[in-house]
């Protein structure tokens, strides 16, 4: 289905319901989209804000309010802003400006246009020497908006070229003798300047040095390809013509009928290129020839006369100085009215300054005639002014200064203080213009002094707690000197928020990157030295994103502080931390309403016991038990506690407990199977037999030790074991019942379900003739308890077993397609170690395949596994370091999703293994098999249940859960750190840029309260393939 | 191009319908409901109903008296021991002069049959090519099906119609590849399961929509434009991960299944009494749909159930009892609603499948365990009222019972299967538009066997 179907439908439903969605309120730049400019030049700005008001705004470049030097400038105003691009291109080619508009009500509003600077071509005014010699010769280009990068080129050919100044190029080139000229071009990359042609040496046509230039004869004929302007405009116009072969000396001649030419005086001449000034009567074309010194004339051009409308009216002098009092006469052709704004004007242009200063000393004096208004700019000067001393000083913060001024009284300063002798002391807080401005009044006027007022240099003596910050999300107080109102903070490259209180400024804003950065506070232009801050773990052993995605593979996914622990002390550390570390969590809280889910998640949320959990709960869906056969919790609880005991011990401990677990014995039916009963007719229970080898041991193709399979001559695998095998071993696990209830009790066989000890041996209903499985033989009359020994030691150390289980463990725990040499490590490790489940499971989460993705940006097209739905909930509480209580409401979600823990729907588990992803070439994906198109939409059910507050960043979803978002609703005013934050938090902080621009615009449009900009980033980033896909 | 007309017609009330508003809507929707209750004449639908874990053939097909194979329920009776059905509580059916009983929880399926709404294919399974007894025990790899006995891989080859080898597709879905120009324009899937769905209704281009009892869900968190616009381009967006790339595909699906069929669901209203069971539920939602058939504009429909729990290693009686009843009940109330709810009886075909059947001999729990051939029913209108289903009687060849006879492969009572999980569904798929050139598509080893129409449909 098509997208655009979607959107039809979506609209149509909406239609249905009666409620159209509102628009989001927003505000749009022009212009948008590729927006260029040259370097130094202006582009102006308009912002449009949609159905909302705009109170104030606030423009930037580059982050920075403003804009600087470096990044260009922009002014401020309410609906628009005037950029200058910087003088000199920026490193990056291009900047973005930002509008933040507050609206009447408050909400802010911001849109943003990239800017794309580009450079002036470049442009040749000389090479040298002229004319060239035959031969290799190095040559100096003289021009404008040369590189190091520039190249000279001579028609096609690229010389190694050197940027010798600013200004100059150099380039040792070849000029073939038999050249008559040579056209030079530099080329930066993408612009090339214009052609200069220089004459070579002992040609025809040379020029230049040597004396040579007209002594050799006729010059050669010159050929006119254009002229320029065309039409050519009535009256005195300069004209281009552009051709080949003008020589020195070169001049324009015009035709007017056979025999009667004018000559022009060229006003300069290249090779390409003749300009004269002519003049122009108001004849229908002109027809121009160019002849070199001795040579006959060119080929005609003929061009166009346009006689047009009159010449844009013209006034004279266009500006001018005029003292109080003075006259001055302006001339306007043709003019016949002549205004002034201030002072007085005759219709002749005769103007007469004002006697006396007005309010603005610049006027405007304008001329109209036949071409329209033409207006000069007159600057009243008083010639004897009020004179203040000093008329500028830059004062530091506290001093004083004395100004002068002759019979100046009534001083007054806008931020310091001045007395009535003109003592002047600056202002105690230094002020946000940083200047300030001194005024007297005398008897020739009033006279003004500025003031610059040095701002103080700020010294930062602290930062936060022990000059640590945490990572993520922060807000510090920096204590020190020189703060002010003004100041502004920088951590590393990004600026962050500051307010400044009492002396002190506190800082608050996101870092992502654990380590060592510098805080600089700038007051204006003073800076302070960098001050190094510790962001998150000091000499963290492993990177950020490392820490987290490790904690994804071996637990329920990190928390911040789980995160900070790893990175702490390392992968290994905390792997043996985890191993040492006694079982924390247990059922024992499941009480009715209470069930196993709700406390299997608590479990995850809250234990420290993250790895054993995690391998247990794998370890659950290979040794599958289901409550819709054993029914009740007591039976299920000591098998999954059971399980929780064991993942570090050994594989054979696990298959023997699991195979004499009451839970077990219930479920596949080994409790109370009897040997065969000839009377009745019947025989042993295969049940067991079949699923103990089928998906807790071997499987049913044989396996290499990497886990690829063989094939036999028609491409088949080759089954494990067969039917005989299967009957074999159910007789041998004949005999077995539950433990007697009562302490002392001998058992008795059939007896109902004990769920609290391992069954127990009941020889007499043991089959004890001779068996054979596959390459394992037991005699007639082993004991019941060493045929099951026998038998499971046998399964233990198949050479099916390691790559069977180890592939599984990867699988649960890292990622659906390992490689075959992954598997292989890890079987080979599993089979050394006798499966001694901590070996395997380091094995498994220390494998450079494990780990190649660590820094993120390395994903393999692969790699990846869908988090099931008992992974992806409490995932998702610990990422915000959320709490959840056994009260919590996911139990049903999780069912709903195709996961209802514990009560799989068969011992095939709820999904399996080797399920293979449509459209994917054949990948394997064991837990789509549950992700049908329903369950996908109940994933973004789930993301929107909890991100639906419409008030209390405190999100919920019932009373068990509590995911806390206030931290992140001061970022929500600046959507691209918001997603930062929210990154870090969920992937790692390793989101590729693509999707991380989907989400920061849907965040800047969201256009609703900050919560609801939060909220918008957690449940799109939730929603996303790329979260619910782990890799 | 009547469905498309109609399908403008759909789009064109819902729109009115939110010009309107609400007080105005109701006639609207009483006036689509009018027109939803017909469905096309050259519509038809599959209904797969799949007993999971191995349906125990032997005690829901029972030989009475069965002289053309010369075997009567005493052979049964020998074979199953303690958990042979008394004969006397059997559902009472006749193939042509033999007598058959059903299990005793199968009247609604007896009489299905008895009006020759009912067909019974016997001793049906996986098969690469036909297969004797003394061939099997040779046992070579080329000749049996691969993983025979384990339930993964008898679902995937049920699903699938491969006996070996890997499948990613199964002939529900092939089958609708075939006929995708049937269905052009639908804006919903052809498949629908109610309750997951393997191999069987994955195609080349054909996805299953799922769609729990309850409805399917919508989306609730997209409610703004930027939001709205946030999921559609992050569907779009491509980091390089096909498992990433798989999971956008199946989102996208879901909101696109959700958004087609639940507007027009919600005013579905079925009257005919189903049971409240895991099954009769599944049948329901199944009626609703092919209710709203015409809305939907697909023409070729299936529809996937399941039932669990049929693996009865241990206690079987108590086990199966209700799993049969729930069978039988929800097959009868499904026909009654297609013939006189839906005017659909003869439009759609109902079929059992299931991995394998079980063994004759009990075990020492008084379980089965996992077999291979078995029996299984088709229900549909018999050609006898107009319909196209040959019912009332038996197809294949009903096995002798004889432990470690000619029918059996070890000794227990486990079925040499007669007839093939590919003619069963070849000939299904035939019926339901499937050409015989695009046959081998759908069912790969078909040239296998000697006949690719069992007969009982057409």
């Amino acid at each position: 289905m098509k997208i655009q179907t979607i959107k039809t439908i979506l609209l149509a439903t909406a239609a249905l319901a009666g409620s159209l969605p509102a628009f989001a309120q927003s505000l749009s730049l022009a212009p948008s989209g590729y927006v260029t400019v040259g370097v130094g030049g202006t582009l102006q700005f308009t912002a449009a804000a949609s159905s909302f008001t705009i109170s104030s705004i606030k423009w930037e470049v580059g982050s920075v309010q403003g804009g600087s030097a470096a990044t260009g400038t922009i002014t401020t105003g309410l609906t628009g802003g005037l950029y200058t691009a910087p003088a000199t291109m920026p490193a990056q080619g291009s900047e973005t400006i930002l509008a933040v508009a507050t609206s009447t009500s408050g909400t802010k509003y911001s849109a943003s246009v990239n800017v794309y600077i580009m450079a002036p071509p470049p442009a040749i005014s000389l090479v040298s020497p002229s004319p060239l010699p035959p031969g290799t010769t190095t040559v100096t280009v003289t021009g404008t908006g040369f590189t190091s990068s520039s190249t000279i080129r001579d028609g096609g050919v690229a010389y190694a070229t050197q940027l010798t100044t600013a200004n100059t190029l150099t380039a040792s080139v070849y000029t073939s003798p038999s050249a008559t000229s040579a056209s030079f071009t530099v080329n930066n990359s993408g612009s090339i300047s214009t052609p200069y042609v220089v004459p070579v040496k002992g040609s025809s046509s040379g020029s230049g040095t040597g004396g040579n230039n007209n002594s050799s004869g006729s010059s050669s004929v010159p050929v006119i390809t254009t002229v320029m302007p065309t039409p050519i405009p009535v009256g005195t116009q300069t004209i281009t013509i552009a051709g080949s072969g003008f020589v020195t000396g070169a001049l324009v001649y015009q035709s007017f009928g056979s025999q009667n030419m004018i000559q022009y005086a060229s006003s300069s001449v290249t090779a390409g290129s003749v300009t004269a000034t002519i003049y122009q009567g108001a004849a229908a074309t002109a027809t121009f020839c160019v002849k070199n010194p001795g040579s006959a004339c060119s080929n005609s051009v003929t061009v166009a006369i346009n006689s047009g409308p009159p010449p844009p009216q013209s006034i004279a002098p266009a500006s001018i100085s005029v003292n109080l009092g003075a006259t001055q006469q302006f001339t306007s052709a043709g003019a016949t009215v002549f205004t002034a704004t201030a002072g007085s004007i005759t219709s002749g242009g005769f103007y007469t300054a004002p006697a006396t200063m007005p309010a603005s000393g610049n006027v405007t004096v304008t001329a109209t005639g036949p071409g329209g208004n033409a207006s000069a700019a007159v600057t009243l000067i008083n010639p004897n002014p009020q004179i203040i001393t000093p008329a500028a000083v830059t004062l530091t913060l506290g001093a004083t200064q004395q100004f002068t001024s002759a019979g100046g009284s009534n001083w007054t300063a806008i931020n310091g203080t001045v007395d009535q002798t003109g003592f002047y002391t600056t202002p105690s807080v230094w002020p946000a213009s940083g200047t300030d401005t001194v005024s007297v009044t005398g008897p020739n006027g009033n006279a003004t002094a500025a003031i610059t007022i040095t701002p103080p240099t700020p010294v930062i003596t602290s930062v936060g707690t022990g000059n640590q910050l945490p990572l993520g999300i922060f807000n510090a107080t920096v204590t020190g000197t020189g703060f002010t109102a003004q100041s502004t903070a920088t951590l590393g490259t990004s600026p962050v928020a500051v307010i400044y209180a009492g002396g002190a400024l506190t800082i608050s804003g996101f870092y992502g990157q654990s380590g060592p950065v510098n805080l600089i506070v700038t007051n204006a232009t003073v800076a302070s030295q960098p001050f190094s801050v510790q962001v998150g773990v000091p000499n963290a052993l492993v990177s950020t994103s490392a820490a987290r995605r490790f904690l994804q593979q071996a637990g329920f996914g990190p928390t911040p502080a789980d995160a900070a622990h790893v990175q702490t002390i390392g992968f290994q550390a905390w792997l043996n931390e985890q191993f040492a570390m006694p079982p924390v969590s247990n059922y024992n809280a499941v009480v009715p309403p209470v069930g196993m889910s709700a406390v299997f998640m608590t479990n995850a949320v809250v234990n420290p016991d993250q790895l054993r959990q995690k391998v247990a709960f794998a370890l659950s869906q290979i040794f599958v038990t289901s409550l819709n056969t054993v029914f009740f919790d007591n039976v299920m609880i000591p098998y999954q506690q059971m399980l929780l005991g064991d993942v570090f011990t050994s594989y054979q401990q696990i298959l023997t407990d699991v195979t004499l677990s009451p839970c077990m014995g219930f479920y596949l039916n080994m409790a109370n199977n009897e040997k065969a009963n000839p009377a009745l007719g019947t025989v042993a229970n295969e049940n067991y037999g079949r699923e103990v080898m089928q998906l807790m041991s071997i499987g049913t193709k044989v396996l290499n030790p990497d886990g690829t399979w063989p094939v036999d001559s028609n491409n088949l695998p080759l089954p494990t074991y067969q039917q005989s095998d299967v009957t074999a071993m159910a007789r041998i696990f004949t005999g077995w019942t539950y433990a007697s209830s009562s302490a002392g009790s001998a058992p008795i066989f059939g007896a109902y379900i004990n769920p609290d000890a391992p069954m127990v041996p009941y020889g007499s209903q043991h089959d004890t003739t001779a068996k054979t499985v596959m390459s394992y033989s037991a005699p007639a009359g082993l004991s019941i308890t060493d045929d099951l020994n026998g038998v499971l030691g046998y399964l233990a150390s198949h050479p099916n077993t390691a790559p069977f289980i180890s592939k599984q463990l990867i699988q649960h725990m890292v990622k659906s397609n390992p490689s075959p040499q992954y598997v292989l490590r890890v079987s080979t490790a599993f089979t050394q170690s006798h499966g001694d489940m901590p070996t395997v499971i380091t094995a498994i989460l220390l494998d450079p395949e494990a780990r190649a993705n660590d820094q993120g940006g390395d994903d393999q097209p692969t790699d990846g596994h869908l988090q099931e739905p008992a992974l992806l909930v409490p995932a998702v509480v610990r990422a915000f370091a959320g709490q959840m209580t056994t009260a919590n409401y996911y139990p049903s979600t999780l069912a709903s999703m195709g996961q209802d823990l514990f009560n799989a729907p068969s011992v095939f588990n709820y999904y399996s293994p080797g399920f293979v992803v449509g459209g994917t070439g054949g990948l394997s994906g064991p837990e789509f098999q549950i992700d049908n198109p329903n369950a996908a939409v109940l994933r973004e059910n789930f993301a929107a249940n909890l991100t639906n507050s419409y008030s209390n960043p405190m999100l919920n979803n019932g009373p068990g859960t509590t995911v806390d978002l206030t931290p992140f609703l001061p970022l929500a005013s600046n959507p691209a750190t918001l997603v930062n934050a929210v990154d870090l938090t969920l992937t790692q902080g390793v989101m590729p840029q693509g999707l991380k621009t989907i989400i920061v615009n849907a965040v800047a449009a969201d256009g609703n309260s900050p919560l609801h900009a939060v909220e918008t980033a957690v449940y799109l980033t939730l929603i996303s393939s790329y979260y619910n896909v782990w890799h | 191009m009547l469905i498309r007309s109609r399908r403008e017609f759909m789009k064109a009330t819902l729109r009115s319908v939110g010009a309107i508003g609400a007080l105005g809507g109701l006639a609207k929707f009483g006036e689509m409901n009018a027109l939803a209750a017909t469905v096309n004449s050259g519509y038809k639908a599959l209904v797969c109903i799949f007993l999971a874990g191995g349906n125990d053939g032997h005690n829901t097909v029972i030989p009475i008296s069965v002289p053309s194979m010369q075997e009567d329920y005493s052979l049964y009776f020998q074979g199953r021991q303690t958990l042979a059905l008394p004969q006397a509580s059997l559902q009472v059916i006749q193939n042509g002069g033999d007598t058959y009983g059903l299990h005793p929880l199968m009247p609604e399926m007896a009489a299905l049959y008895n009006a020759g709404n009912a067909a019974i294919v016997a001793n049906v399974g996986t098969l690469v090519k036909p297969i004797d007894r003394p061939t099997y025990l040779q046992n070579n790899q080329a000749d049996i099906p691969a993983a025979l006995y384990s339930h993964p891989d008898q679902v995937n080859q049920w699903q699938t119609t491969v006996p070996n080898g890997s499948a990613f597709t199964g002939w529900g879905g092939l089958a609708e590849d075939t006929l995708a120009a049937q269905n052009a324009g639908a804006a919903f899937s052809p498949i629908t399961s109610t309750s997951g769905c393997g191999l069987f209704c994955t195609g080349q281009n054909t996805f299953a929509s799922t769609i729990p009892v309850n409805g399917a869900s919508n989306l609730i968190g997209a409610t703004t434009q930027n939001r709205i616009a946030a999921y559609q381009n992050m569907l779009a967006f491509d980091n390089g991960l096909k498992l990433v790339q798989a999971a956008n595909a199946i989102f996208n699906r879901g909101v696109g299944f959700s958004q087609a069929l639940n507007a027009a669901l919600g005013a579905a209203k079925i009257n005919t009494a189903f049971p409240v069971s895991v099954l009769g539920q599944q049948l329901l939602t199944v009626a609703k749909i092919i209710s709203i058939q015409s809305v939907l504009g697909i023409n070729r429909q299936v529809f996937f159930c399941q039932l669990g729990g049929f693996d009865t290693h241990g206690t079987q009686i108590g086990n199966q009892d209700p799993l049969l009843q729930d069978l039988s009940q929800s097959v009868g109330a499904f026909y009654s609603c297609l013939t006189q709810e839906l005017a659909a009886d003869k439009d759609v075909v109902t079929f059992t499948a299931s991995e394998f059947g079980r063994t004759l001999q009990p075990n020492t729990d008084a379980g089965t365990d996992h077999a291979w051939g078995n029996h299984h029913f088709l229900i549909g209108t018999g050609a006898s009222s107009g319909g196209s289903l040959h019912g009332g009687q038996f197809f294949g060849q009903f096995p002798s019972l004889v432990l470690g006879g000619d029918n059996d492969a070890n000794g227990r009572g486990t079925l040499i299967p007669t007839t093939s999980v590919e003619q069963y569904a070849a000939t299904i798929a035939t019926w339901f538009g499937v050409t015989a050139g695009n046959l081998p598509t759908v069912v790969p080893y078909i040239g296998n066997f000697p006949t690719a129409n069992l007969g009982f449909l057409g």
